[in-house]
This record gives C-alpha cells, structure tokens and sequence, in this order.
C-alpha cells in the first residue's frame, strides 16, 4: 500500500537578504515517517525546517498539507492556513524554547494552556509526557537546573503538549554528548511509534541511518539524495572502504602509489588517528593490491580491514 | 482566551519573582521611595533657604530686614562684596543674593535700593526664593508706608483743618479786598475830585502884601492920627484943663480936672496903647509881611506841592486805579483761591480712608492655600506617585516584553494559536496588577505620614484614576519594548520617553511657561494628567465629576494605544521572525562536533561511555573479569571528566552517575 502523503513540497525556493537558499525543493512527507534533513553547514535544512513551519515564506512554490475531509484528502497551502497546521505542528529547534526560570510542570502546563488545552486534558497529557520522557521525578526542578539532556527532553515534552500529527525538529541532539545523544533518538522513535511524522535535522548521520527511514541529502541549495539509508548508499555509488594502520605511517607516499594504480579504483581518502581510510570501488579487489603495494613498501602493516563507509564518513567525502 | 492569559499572568509574576532582584525592585522601591520621602519632609512646610547679603554698611533698616529673613527660617549668610555673593549663587552656596543700598534709610534725595540676585535655572524654587524675598521685603515696605503715610494723614489732617480756617480768612480776606476795592474806589472818588491845580494868582498875595502894607500904613497912620489926635486931645484936654483951671471953678476943677487928668491918662494910655498897638501892627504887619513873605514862599511851595500833589494825584489815582484793578485781581486770585481750597476741601472730604494701614494697603493681600495642608509631602505625594506609577508601568511593561522576546520560548508562543496581542494583553495585565500593588503598598505606606483628611475615602478615587493613567503607561511600555530589538535598546528609549513626558509634564517647569498653543498640546501630555488627578484628588479634594475631560482625555489615549498596538503587533511579529530566523540561520553549528574535533578527553570520554554502556548492557551477564574491566574504565572515565569545564561535566554527569548506580549494584 502507497503510504499516505502528509506534506507536499512543490517547486519550493526560499531567499533570504536576496540571497537564494534553497531552490526548486520537491518533496514528499509521508504519514509517521522520520525523515532526516542532512546536509553540510549552509545546506540550507535549518531554512527548509524553519520554512516548512511556515516562519519563512518563500519566494516560489508552495507547501501543501493534506486536510482530510468528508470527500476526502485534500491538500491545502499552509501559508493559506497558518494557524491550522501550527495548531497541528509541534517543533523543537536547537536552542530549548522553553522559560529558564519556570519548572517542567509549569512550563508544559503553560504551553498547553497557550493551545487552549481543557484543563483535565492537559494535566492528563502531561502525566503522559513526564512518564515517556522520564521527567516525573524533576517535574518541580527549575529548568535551568536541569542537564543538558533532561533539557531536550522537556523541550520535545512541550513540542507534543498539544498532540501534534507532525514534529519539526532542527538539530535536536546538538550540544549532547553521544550517550545523551542516543537517548534522545530512543525517545524521539517512540514518539514515531506513537504514529507521529517527524522531520528533523541533524548532523549526526550515522544516527540517522539507523534512525531515519527516509534521508534527504541536501547540497548545492537543492535537494541532492532523498531515500531510505541504503538507496543513499548506492546513490553516492560507494559501498567499499579500506581502513589500513601501518608503521611508520607515511602515508602520502602509499597515496601517490595508490592513486596511480587503476585495480585499486581509489575514489578517495581519509587520514585520522593514524588510519588511512580507502574509499574504494570493489573492496576485495582493491584489497588484494593494496597488500601487494604494502609488501613491497617499507610500510608495516599493524591493523587492516574492510568496512562498509557509515554514512558520515562518505557525507564527508562529498565534493 | 481568559485563561490563557491568567496563565501568562502567572508565568510572567512567576518569572519576576523568581528573579530576587526584580522582586526585591517591584516589592520595595515604592515602599523606599515614600518611607524615605515622608519621613524626610514629616511636618516639613518650610524650604530651608540660604541667603547671602552684603552691603557697604548695615543701616537699621537692612537689618531689620535681615532679622525678616531669619524669623521666616532663612538662614543668612555675610559677604564682603557684591560679586563674592552673586559668585555664591552662580555655585549654589546660596540660593540667593541680598545687596543693600549703603546706610539704607528713607529720605527725600537719597535714592536707597535693595537689589535680589536669583538663580531662576531653579525655577520652582526660583519662584519660592523671590516670594520669600518679595514678602520680606513687601512686608517691611508696608511697615515704612504706614508710617510714612501716617505722617502724610497728619499733614492732611492739618491741612484740612488749616483749609476750615483759611477760608474763613479767605472769606474775611474777601470782604477787606472788597473793603479794599471800595476804598480805592471812595479814594478815587476822593482823589479824582481834588483838583489840586489853583490858580494862585487868585489869592492875589501881591494884593494882599500890598494890602498889608497899605493897613499897615493906614493902620500906623491911623494910629498916627489917633495918637496926634490923641495928642490933639490931649493937648485939648489940656487946654481944656487949662481953661477950666482958668476958671477957677473948683467944683469943676475937682470934678473935670480929674476927669481931665483921667481923660488924660486915659490918652497916655491911649497914645501908649496906640503906639504899642501900632508898635504890634507894625511888628504884626512885618510878620504879617513876613508871614504873607511866608505865604508867598508857602503859596509858592504850596504851588509846588500842588503841582506835585497834582502829579501825586495823578499817580495816586493811576496806583489807585491799579490798586483797584489789584484789588480786582486779588479777588479773582481770592476766588481762584476759594475755589481751589473748596476743591482741596472737597478732594479731602472726599478721602474716606483716614488709616494708613489702609492706604498702606488698600486690599488685603493674602496667599491662602485652595488647601488646608501646607505640608511638605503632602504637596509632593502627587509628584511622587505619578512619577512612581510612570516609571513601574513603562519599566516593567517594557522589560516584560524584552523578556519574553529575548526568551527562547517567544518563538514557541508565536507558533501557537494564541495570537501575541494576548501575550501582550497578560503582559499588560501582570503589570497593572504590579503597579496596583505598588500603589496599595504606597497609599499603606503614606497614610500615617500624611495629614490628609479623609484619606482613605479618597483613596478609591486615587485608585480608580490609577486604572485610568497606569494602562497608558503600560501600553508605551509595550510598544517601547516591541520597538526594540534589544534589552538595553529598551531601557534607554524607556529612559528617553520618561524623560519627555517628565519635562513637559510641568513637574520641572510649569506648562505656563511655554507658548500658548503649545500649552494646550501639553496639557494632553498623559504625566501631566496623571499629576492632575492625584493633586485633586489629594490636594484639592476635588471630585471625579470636576475632571470629567482630563479622564476623557486619558481615555482616549487608552484607546489610541491600545489600537496601535493591536495594528502593530503583526508588524511587530514578523520583525521579531525575521531577526529569529535569521539569527537561527547565522547560529555557530556543530558545536558538539567541535568539541568532538578539537577535544581529545570528550572523545576518549565518549569512547569510555559507549564501551562501559556495552559491557554493562542488561543483555550481557557479566564475568569477573569484566566487571574489573568496567572498574577499571570507569576509573579512567573519571580521571578524564575531572579535567572537563563545567558545562562539559554537566553533559556527562547523568550518564557517569548511572554508570556508577549500576556497577555499585553489581
């Protein structure tokens, strides 16, 4: 069955200070997918985000939500009913928009109450929140008190308050380390269980191959790659690296040669840590020569393998 | 839509208060400002003035002046010249300057001064400075003038009673001139009917001496004749005597004889008397000659003095009929005088106010206050109210919506339903009520240091006024915060603002003091309106029925910034979208990936947390050895995060802590 179209993009181009940042964005959201924004800084997925939100009106196209009524779905220019889809759209953008000053209760009790929440609904939805969020123990605590990931995730509690079919979130693990990192992504996939559609950005897009089900690679103001991770994977044409640890380590010389030998078919290359990363078109093939050319080197081999690329490192390797 | 703003309410009370500044501000500073002002100015109905005097030499009467000064509560200070003392007032050492006049005293030539110097750049003091001066001055002025016209009464007094007598003298002198006049007149009748011209001819003097001098020889002669007659007779007699003692008849002897003898004698006698007599007509006719001499020479200075009384008639009747002509005049000028007496007369009957305390001072002047206080701070509480609840409502409306602005949920807000004029309408609401507990906090505070009557019933009045000028406040406040883009940017236009609607409020300079149209334009000014209605209402008493427009008048102003706001606000929200999104495009990124680069301990701390993450999986049943080896790089994870800064331990405090919960446990 064809999933359920939530958002349609269409011919989108969004300026800012007459400078173009995005142009002719086509795009589908579908019902309670996760959909990830990834892109170099200045890719432009914090103005999609922010437009697709509606706080940036573009210069061409539109966007569409689908409104379903008695005929049917019909889609609907959310510029034309701003305050409608808001009322349906929850966001958490990289700096907390909540009050420093108040408590987590206080706080979902004031955003609630600013989406006209009934009273007995709202304290319902958050007993929910502080249990799904696992704030309940701090719902007094003063939210500046709070850590760095109890932030985020009262940030996420008051963008579903008000029980939104579509969450926007722009970078929502930025500032955390890799285990609060994790957290957030454990909780923002239940939300996703919950049927919730969820857009976001993030820079982390190794988390986002497990994460996302769907990827758009943004590049060059435009949409470059839009699919789950693995169609992301045969759309960069790149399957295969080659991670090599020798000693002394002089590897420039080892590239030179490399580079110059067609078996290997070296499409790039990556030194860290004392690692030469190999990006390779046929790995097994690749291998075999570069043990051939390590041999006959000066180079000792201390540690080699074969990896496929996380997404991150060929996101890097992008031109 | 009333219970998202209670909420919006609460949230910005609770955001204040949890600020322990902006509550100790909100909760004290009215409290402060009145306890430190009434406690000051308690009782307080004088100002306590400084002035300095000089003068080349202190008379009587500038130091009775002075002494003025010093029983008003002024204290007064000496300087050697002139210009040390306007110096002291250009510095503020005084407020003003005294310069007397040397030896300053009344007199007719002397042309005394007392010379102020104020510093007017005081203004309101300025006014209180010259009052003071001006009644002290005024005051002994008045004292001098009394006494000066009780002189001049006096003198009237005398004068009038003189006129009483003069005209009496006037009248008597009117009837001697007529006296006069009418003496000239007989004089002249008199003197015109003299005609002093004879002709002497007339008397014939030469007639006369001849005539005398013909009797004088006829006299003579006849004497002569009588004598020789006499001697004849005699000779007669003796003849006779001869006869008849030739006749021998003695009886005729001793009868004649004697007889003869005695006729004889007789004739001696007679011949004696004769010559004696023509002796004395001879003597008698040379007087008479010398007398007719005389009469000559008198008859010819009788001439002359005819002559002369004719010329002296002449004269006289000219100085007579000049004496009349004056005469004439002189009851003119009489009646002149008369007349101009009757009009002094009549000017001084016509004076009905014989005090010189009323001359002096005709009316009396004298100040009242509209008002029974004349207390310091009873006069400054509307001032310090206004200003109170000028300066509560901008500054906190303001800062409440540079609050909310600045804060990260605003863009949240933007994003709900709720439309922002309802934020703005909390913001609105949480101020009135901080500016109405203010004002109770304040009328609490004032109440026993004032000596206002009936204060508590004028309270609500003052109350419902503050409900009228407050929102405007609050609503400038708004706009000033939506205006601007930044907390400080705020404050500075809140100041600005402030500024305007003090100095054309008439707090610092009166409104009077500017031109008139412009007048009426700052009488709309929404401070001074505020001040108006707490001065009559604290002041004055006044009703709210005797301020019906200054209230429509704020009204109004309610009204034309609440709509502006309402207009303004999708502008104010779109500027606000505008600088967010933009700021959220330009926002540094990778900041956690920065760290990640550039900081090997967060990295090998991370690597740290994911490797005892793994081992401590619930999933894995754990050996000896790695529960030691989870020791162990629990231990090392440690060591890095003690040399982490404080917001990097923050990140990794919850995950060390529940690492440690669960190896405790094992």
């Amino acid at each position: 069955m064809d999933p359920e179209v939530f958002l349609k993009v269409e011919d989108l181009n969004v300026a800012l200070n007459d400078n173009l940042i995005l142009k002719d964005i086509d795009l589908k959201v579908y019902k309670s997918e996760i959909l990830s924004f990834v892109g170099v800084s200045g890719s432009g997925k914090t103005t999609l985000l922010m437009t697709l939100l509606g706080l940036i009106k573009p210069v061409g196209g539109d966007i569409f939500f689908a409104h379903k009524t008695k005929k049917g779905t019909v889609f609907k220019s959310i510029f034309d009913h701003l305050d409608y889809f808001r009322s349906h759209v929850g966001f958490s953008t990289q700096e907390s928009s909540f009050y420093r000053k108040l408590s987590i209760q206080e706080n979902l009790e004031f955003f609630g109450s600013m989406y006209s929440l009934p009273y007995d609904v709202l304290k319902q939805r958050i007993a929910i929140l502080l249990d799904l969020f696992e704030l309940k123990n701090h719902r007094d605590k003063i939210a500046e008190e709070l850590s760095g990931g109890m932030k985020k995730r009262l940030d996420l509690a008051i963008s579903l308050i008000h029980n939104p079919l579509i969450l926007i979130l722009d970078e929502p693990t930025a500032e955390l380390d890799p285990v609060l990192r994790k957290e957030m992504w454990y909780f923002i996939k239940k939300i996703n269980e919950r049927g919730k559609t969820i857009l976001l950005s993030s820079h982390f897009i190794n988390d986002m191959e497990s994460l996302a089900d769907r990827i758009a690679v943004l590049s060059d103001n435009q949409i470059a790659l839009i699919g789950t991770p693995s169609e992301i994977r045969e759309g960069m044409g790149l399957s295969d690296q080659v991670v090599i640890e020798t000693t002394p380590g002089n590897y420039d010389n080892l590239l030179k040669i490399f580079y110059n030998h067609k078996k290997i078919g070296l499409r790039n290359h990556k030194i860290s840590m004392n690692h030469l990363t190999l990006l390779v078109n046929d790995s097994h093939s690749a291998l075999v020569e570069i043990i051939k050319i390590l041999e006959n080197s000066s180079e000792k081999i201390i540690n080699l393998e074969l990896r496929k690329p996380p997404l991150e490192e060929l996101f890097e390797m992008l031109p | 839509m009333i219970r998202t703003i209670f909420e919006v309410i609460k949230k910005d009370l609770k955001l204040l208060m949890r600020s322990k500044f902006s509550s100790l501000v909100i909760l004290l500073t009215p409290l402060l400002i009145i306890l430190i002002t009434g406690v000051a100015l308690e009782n307080q109905t004088n100002f306590y003035i400084t002035v300095g005097t000089y003068s080349q030499s202190y008379s009587h009467l500038s130091k009775s002046y002075i002494s003025n000064l010093e029983s008003n509560s002024v204290i007064v200070e000496y300087f050697d010249s002139e210009q040390e003392c306007i110096d002291a007032v250009k510095i503020g050492k005084v407020h003003a300057c005294v310069v007397f006049s040397p030896d300053l005293r009344i007199e007719e030539k002397y042309n005394g001064f007392i010379r102020f110097y104020v510093d007017y750049s005081h203004l309101n003091l300025a006014w209180i400075i010259k009052d003071l001066l001006f009644t002290s001055a005024e005051q002994e002025s008045k004292e001098i003038s009394q006494n000066l016209i009780d002189d001049l009464i006096s003198v009237v007094e005398l004068t009038n009673e003189n006129v009483d007598k003069e005209k009496a003298e006037l009248t008597n002198l009117a009837t001697s001139n007529d006296k006069l006049s009418s003496i000239f007149s007989t004089l002249y009748s008199y003197i015109s009917v003299l005609h002093p011209e004879y002709d002497l001819s007339k008397l014939k003097i030469s007639d006369l001496s001849d005539a005398a001098s013909s009797l004088k020889l006829k006299s003579t002669g006849v004497i002569s004749l009588a004598s020789n007659k006499l001697s004849e007779l005699s000779s007669s007699l003796d003849s006779l005597k001869s006869t008849i003692s030739a006749m021998n008849n003695s009886e005729v002897e001793a009868t004649l004889l004697p007889k003869i003898d005695q006729m004889k004698a007789d004739i001696v006698s007679y011949q004696q008397l004769l010559t004696s007599n023509k002796n004395s007509i001879e003597s008698e006719a040379g007087a008479l000659e010398s007398y007719i001499s005389n009469l000559k020479s008198a008859i010819d200075e009788l001439s002359q003095i005819l002559n002369q009384v004719k010329i002296s008639q002449e004269k006289s009747i000219e100085y007579v009929n000049d004496g009349k002509q004056e005469a004439v005049n002189l009851l003119n000028y009489i009646f002149s005088l008369q007349k101009s007496i009757n009009e002094i007369e009549k000017k001084i009957d016509e004076i009905n106010i014989l005090s010189s305390g009323k001359i002096a001072e005709p009316f009396k002047t004298e100040i009242k206050s509209v008002t029974p206080e004349k207390q310091s701070i009873t006069l400054l509480f509307p001032i310090i109210l206004s200003l109170m609840i000028l300066f509560v409502s901008l500054v906190v409306s303001s800062t409440l919506v540079q609050m909310e602005k600045q804060s990260e949920a605003h863009i949240r807000n933007i994003t709900t339903p709720t439309k922002t004029i309802v934020i703005s309408l909390g913001i609105f609401l949480t101020t009135l009520f901080i500016v109405l507990f203010q004002f109770i906090i304040s009328m609490i505070s004032i109440a026993p240091l004032v000596n206002i009557p009936n204060f508590f019933l004028r309270f609500s009045s003052a109350l419902l006024l503050t409900l009228i000028s407050s929102p405007v406040f609050i609503l400038i406040g708004i706009l000033i915060g939506s205006l601007s883009k930044s907390e400080q940017g705020s404050l500075i236009l809140t100041i600005l603002v402030a500024l305007l609607l003090i100095i054309f409020s008439g707090m610092i300079y009166p409104l009077e003091g500017f031109p008139r149209g412009f007048q009426m334009v700052l009488k709309l000014n929404p401070l001074y309106l505020s001040n108006y209605f707490y001065n009559q209402v604290f002041v004055k008493d006044a009703a709210l029925s005797q301020m019906l427009l200054q209230i429509l008048t704020q009204i109004c102003w309610l009204i034309g910034l609440f709509i502006s706001l309402i207009l303004l606000q999708d502008l104010f929200d779109e500027k606000f979208l505008s600088r967010h999104t933009t700021k959220a495009l330009h926002r540094p990124k990778k900041k956690a990936s920065n760290k990640r680069a550039n900081s090997q301990e967060y990295a090998k701390l991370t690597k740290l947390l994911l490797e005892l993450n793994h081992i401590l999986s619930p999933k894995n049943k754990l050996t000896k050895d790695q529960v030691d080896e989870a020791k162990r790089l629990y231990l090392e994870a440690l060591a890095i995060y003690q040399k982490l800064d404080k917001r990097t331990k923050e990140e990794f405090f919850d995950e060390l802590n529940l690492i440690h919960k669960k190896l405790s446990a094992l």
